[in-house]
């Protein structure tokens, strides 16, 4: 099963599938599980949209040079990733 | 694919519109209900509701966008502890997409869930298209190449997720006038 919603400026689409191992998987649990993916997302988009005026990255932007602040694991992999691969 | 080999040959442009066409239907709309609310007991009244031209001339100056329908879709929610909140259907239309979402609002006016229900491409199948390809005719990575500016931009995602958001936003108003004042 399939569902969609409006996340991260674009259409996020999550699907789960019974396996072999769990052949009997039930609709509900699907369901709910995709709802947790979801949550997921939501608490990326949550923590890293630029758009957002109390993100986490807006506040890092927002920031005076200098001052530290704590962000959270999802934000400082996506940043870390990021300068990765930038060079100069 | 194959069944499209067997029709004539002067057939073939309407065989390539109906393969562009995309949908997808993510949820009915008994599966969306329970989705966004998703309480036991909860029952579902339907309740559209009927709006003057007065009141789709005040959601629009209160939300900036549209109102479209005169009718629109929507289902009161309780269960045996009371009023849950209200359950609406909408939908947008954006630049190549026709998007059907329901949207879950509190009794206090908070945005509860947003679920897509259908994904339809009315376009798509400007890829395919010859004359959309040949503005990619004789490019060059030297060349400048910028969407929009060298080439017509085809992706109306972004657009329609914001539209969605401009959506949730004026059944939000529409809410706050119609709804709550029953």
């Amino acid at each position: 099963m399939k569902r969609m919603r409006p996340l991260l400026g674009t259409f996020v689409e999550i699907s789960a599938i019974a396996n072999n191992c769990a052949p009997n998987t039930g609709a509900q649990s699907m369901q709910a599980a995709i709802s947790d993916a979801f949550s997921t997302i939501e608490s990326v988009h949550a923590l890293m949209s630029f758009h957002s005026p109390d993100s986490e990255l807006t506040r890092l932007n927002l920031a005076p040079q200098g001052k530290e602040i704590k962000l959270h694991p999802y934000t400082l992999r996506v940043l870390r990733c990021a300068a990765s691969t930038t060079t100069g | 694919m194959s069944e499209n080999n067997l029709y004539p040959i002067w057939l073939l442009p309407f065989a390539v519109t109906a393969l562009s066409a995309y949908a997808v239907d993510y949820l009915s709309t008994a599966e969306a209900q329970h989705i966004i609310f998703p309480q036991q007991q909860a029952i579902f009244i339907e309740a559209p509701a009927k709006l003057t031209k007065q009141q789709r001339k005040q959601i629009k100056s209160l939300s900036g966008v549209r109102q479209r329908k005169d009718v629109q879709p929507a289902w009161r929610v309780e269960d045996q502890h009371g009023f849950l909140g209200w359950f609406i259907i909408d939908d947008v239309v954006g630049k190549h997409e026709f998007i059907t979402y329901a949207v879950g609002i509190s009794p206090q006016g908070e945005v509860l869930g947003v679920e897509i229900m259908a994904y339809r491409e009315t376009h798509g199948g400007e890829v395919r298209n010859a004359d959309w390809r040949e503005h990619f005719q004789g490019k060059t990575l030297d060349d400048p190449f910028k969407l929009d500016k060298d080439v017509p931009n085809i992706s109306g995602a972004t657009l329609s997720s914001r539209n969605i958001l401009d959506g949730v936003k004026r059944l939000l108003v529409l809410h706050k006038t119609v709804l709550q004042m029953r």
